[in-house]
């Protein structure tokens, strides 16, 4: 690995935002503990170069086309006096369901509007953001808050970290099914924006939740950066659906971490959907931490023009007798590609392992790519783990069969299409959700 | 006075890969009449089914395939659906992701729209209303003994093979084609479903619908009376009778065709 700190524009960029982010937290009164991380953070920032394509997960991937320079972690941003007062794309996702839900709603590098809900403050479920969370209830998230994201993953988990602005807390109480769902949502308004937002969520014990997280934004000439971080605990035969729905306009450089960390008898379903952004790059991981844990994931990636999507799954055994079972589709058109990197660990001792990854991709072009490199570390003699990777254009009996029954080429190729992403569609919780994304799927489709 | 047939084909030769597996078919069916083709498997009956809706792997070579007096040779298969062929298929494609009743709707919707297809898009007429659609889908699901759970399956996904079947006919009786074949809708099915899927063949068979029964057994036959039965060897109809045919058939299998050609 390269660890020399390149000296440039970029890097002198970096060096004032650190500086500035500390100064921002000094000001802004962050506790000490929240200080302490932060400044670590920017330490192990300074010390590491951005990761290149010598490195295996970069390999594919290259954020080099980003100009960091043009971006300002801390332009100014107006909060929101009501929910009426949120970007009108945040509204139109809510779909007048506002009134229903917990909401943190965050534009560029602030939370601009939160609200929990009757029904969840008297189950004692907590939503709030991230900053309230670590001047509220410290006891809670001080524990929990960076300790699934090892810091020195590389630069940008670590810039991530010590520029960190926002984010959300969920908090489930033992026993407690959360009966509303909770909306995150993510907004950058335009160009040169840069967002870093950390969220924490964690189900007690036998617990419950529904958590849905959005990221949208403005379509602007210039480019902005995501730069997040989503840390999941799951306590002991608790369970939590969390659809992660990235959705961005053109212009945006997506690099988020996701960990999931999951206790005795757990259940995680996970969705994935990333059909937005310029580049994205995600890394998720499912640590399967106490026996009979369960990890469903499912998503897709439909990808046009020249996006680039890399998702980087690891679904980590550490426990006997956990279930890991993952399935990721791609569809590419024009010249659009994704990489998919899936690795399945079974550690020492982790018998009676269940762990499957399958990657489907369908290229609608002959400029379309998808690359799959899935990989297992097997420690255990006891284990049933599979993957698979397919790869392929629109079946040509599927098109004949609808062709036969009256549609048109277009429109037939369309139905195969959404019947490709349908089944990781179904599993989004919120009907309105739902059917936005097929609409956008629809529009994507063209 | 005999009315024009509605599909004739002439003298159809037909390949595969370079290979020629109809070597000089004809056949002519007018609305309101039944008609049987029998033959051994691998005679071709299902490369006649295939070309008459334009599967692009058949390479028609010479021959006519005229449907209500037109040449349909050069039309693409979503248009010959649309001018009123159907073919249920002997084996029916699994999409997983697509409803049952979102692709039905979808070729309701392409057929009843006038101007569909024209420029390759759907219509933006909305096409028919989702409320009627579904009373007419739940009718005629009723008639072939079909669960309403059907609707909202997959297609054709994790179907037994009776299921697909009778998915076949209902798609048949939504879409109310002009020519109907049926390609070896009777195998696979046990004597209930062989039942409920020839009544449902039957109830649709009249005055404004011709049927093409595709088969290799004759059982079907007991539950659908062809009006004139075609026996297919290697490519080609050997010899054409009426419905006492096909018994004849049963007696001396194919064997005796065979030897009838080969004097
Ligand atoms: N799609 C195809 N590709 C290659 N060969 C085919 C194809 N369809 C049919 N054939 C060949 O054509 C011949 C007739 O097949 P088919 O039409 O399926 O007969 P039948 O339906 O009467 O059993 C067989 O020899 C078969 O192998
Ligand atoms: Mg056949």
């Amino acid at each position: 690995m390269n660890t020399t700190p390149v000296t440039s524009p970029v890097s002198n960029a970096l060096a004032g935002w650190l500086a500035t982010a500390e100064t921002r937290a000094n000001q802004k009164n962050e506790p000490a503990w929240a200080l302490a991380k932060r400044s670590h953070a920017a330490a192990v920032a300074s010390s590491l170069a951005f990761p290149t394509r010598d490195e295996e997960l970069w390999r594919r991937t290259d954020f080099g086309g980003l100009p960091l320079d043009s971006l300002d972690p801390f332009a100014a941003v107006t909060p929101a006096r009501n929910i009426d007062d949120l970007p009108v794309l945040l509204l139109t996702r809510l779909a007048g369901e506002g009134a229903n839900t917990a909401l943190v709603a965050q534009t560029d590098s602030e939370v601009v509007y939160e609200q929990t809900h009757p029904t969840l403050v008297k189950q004692g479920v907590i939503v709030c953001s991230m900053d309230r969370a670590i001047r509220e209830h410290a006891d809670k998230i001080q524990s929990l808050l960076g300790s699934l994201i090892a810091t020195d993953y590389d630069r940008w988990t670590a810039v991530g970290e010590a520029l960190r602005q926002g984010g959300a807390f969920v908090w489930v109480p033992k026993g407690v099914h959360a009966e509303i769902p909770v909306r995150l949502m993510q907004f950058l308004s335009g160009a040169g924006r840069l967002a870093a937002p950390r969220t924490v969520i964690a189900v007690g014990d036998g617990g419950s939740v529904t958590v849905v997280d959005e990221l949208l934004s403005e379509n602007a000439e210039g480019a902005s950066m995501y730069l997040g971080g989503t840390e999941l605990f799951i306590g002991q035969g608790a369970k939590l659906t969390f659809a992660s729905l990235q959705d961005w306009s053109r212009n945006v450089y997506h690099y988020g971490n996701g960990r999931a960390q999951l206790a005795k008898d757990a259940e995680l379903q996970w969705i994935q959907v990333m059909v937005g952004g310029r580049m994205s790059k995600t890394n998720i991981w499912f640590n399967l931490d106490g026996e009979g844990a369960n990890a469903f994931v499912h998503g897709f990636m439909f990808g046009d023009s020249r996006q680039h999507f890399h998702l980087h799954t690891l679904q980590r055994h550490l426990k006997p007798n956990c279930t890991s079972d993952l399935l990721i589709k791609g569809c590419l058109k024009d010249k659009a590609r994704s990489v998919y990197q899936g690795l399945i660990q079974v550690a020492e001792g982790a018998q009676k392992t269940n762990a499957y990854q399958a990657n489907r991709n369908l290229l609608l072009s002959d400029q379309a790519r998808a690359d799959s490199i899935p990989g297992l570390e097997i420690l255990a003699n006891d284990v049933r783990c599979t993957h698979g990777a397919t790869l392929g254009h629109v079946d040509s009996e599927h098109l004949f069969y609808l062709m036969a029954r009256g549609l048109p080429r277009v429109e037939a190729e369309r139905l195969v299409v959404e019947a490709f992403f349908e089944p990781v569609l179904e599993r989004i919780p919120l009907e309105s959700l739902r059917e936005q994304l097929r609409e956008e799927i629809e529009r994507k489709i063209g | 006075m005999s009315q024009t047939p509605e599909l004739v084909v002439k003298n159809l030769h037909v390949s595969v890969e370079g290979k020629e597996i109809l070597k000089g078919l004809s056949l002519e069916i007018a609305k309101g009449e039944i008609h049987a083709i029998m033959g051994p498997n691998g005679s071709g009956k299902s490369t006649f089914a295939n070309t008459l809706m334009g599967h692009p792997k058949y390479e028609v070579t010479s021959g006519e395939i005229l449907f209500r007096g037109e040449s349909i040779l050069e039309m693409e298969t979503d248009a010959r659906a649309r001018a009123g062929l159907f073919m249920a298929f002997q084996y029916p494609v699994a999409i997983p992701g697509l409803t049952f009743a979102s692709f039905l709707r979808a070729a309701i919707n392409a057929r009843i729209a006038p101007a569909a297809g024209e420029d390759g898009k759907m219509p933006t007429k909305k096409g028919i209303a989702p409320k009627e659609f579904r009373k007419q889908m739940l009718e005629q699901m009723a008639l072939l003994k079909m669960d309403e759970k059907f609707a909202t399956r997959y297609l054709n996904d994790g179907f037994s093979g009776g299921e697909k079947k009778r998915a076949e006919i209902l798609q048949m009786a939504m879409l109310k084609p002009t020519i109907a074949i049926m390609d070896e809708t009777d195998s696979g099915l046990d004597i209930d479903a062989l039942r409920i899927v020839s009544e449902g063949v039957n109830a649709l068979a009249g005055p404004e619908m011709g049927v093409l029964v595709i088969t290799h057994y004759n059982r079907i036959l007991n539950y659908i009376k062809p009006d004139k039965v075609h026996v297919m060897v290697d490519g080609r109809i050997v010899t054409s009778g009426g419905p006492e045919m096909a018994l004849e058939l049963e007696a001396k299998g194919y064997d005796w065709v065979r030897e009838e050609v080969a004097q």
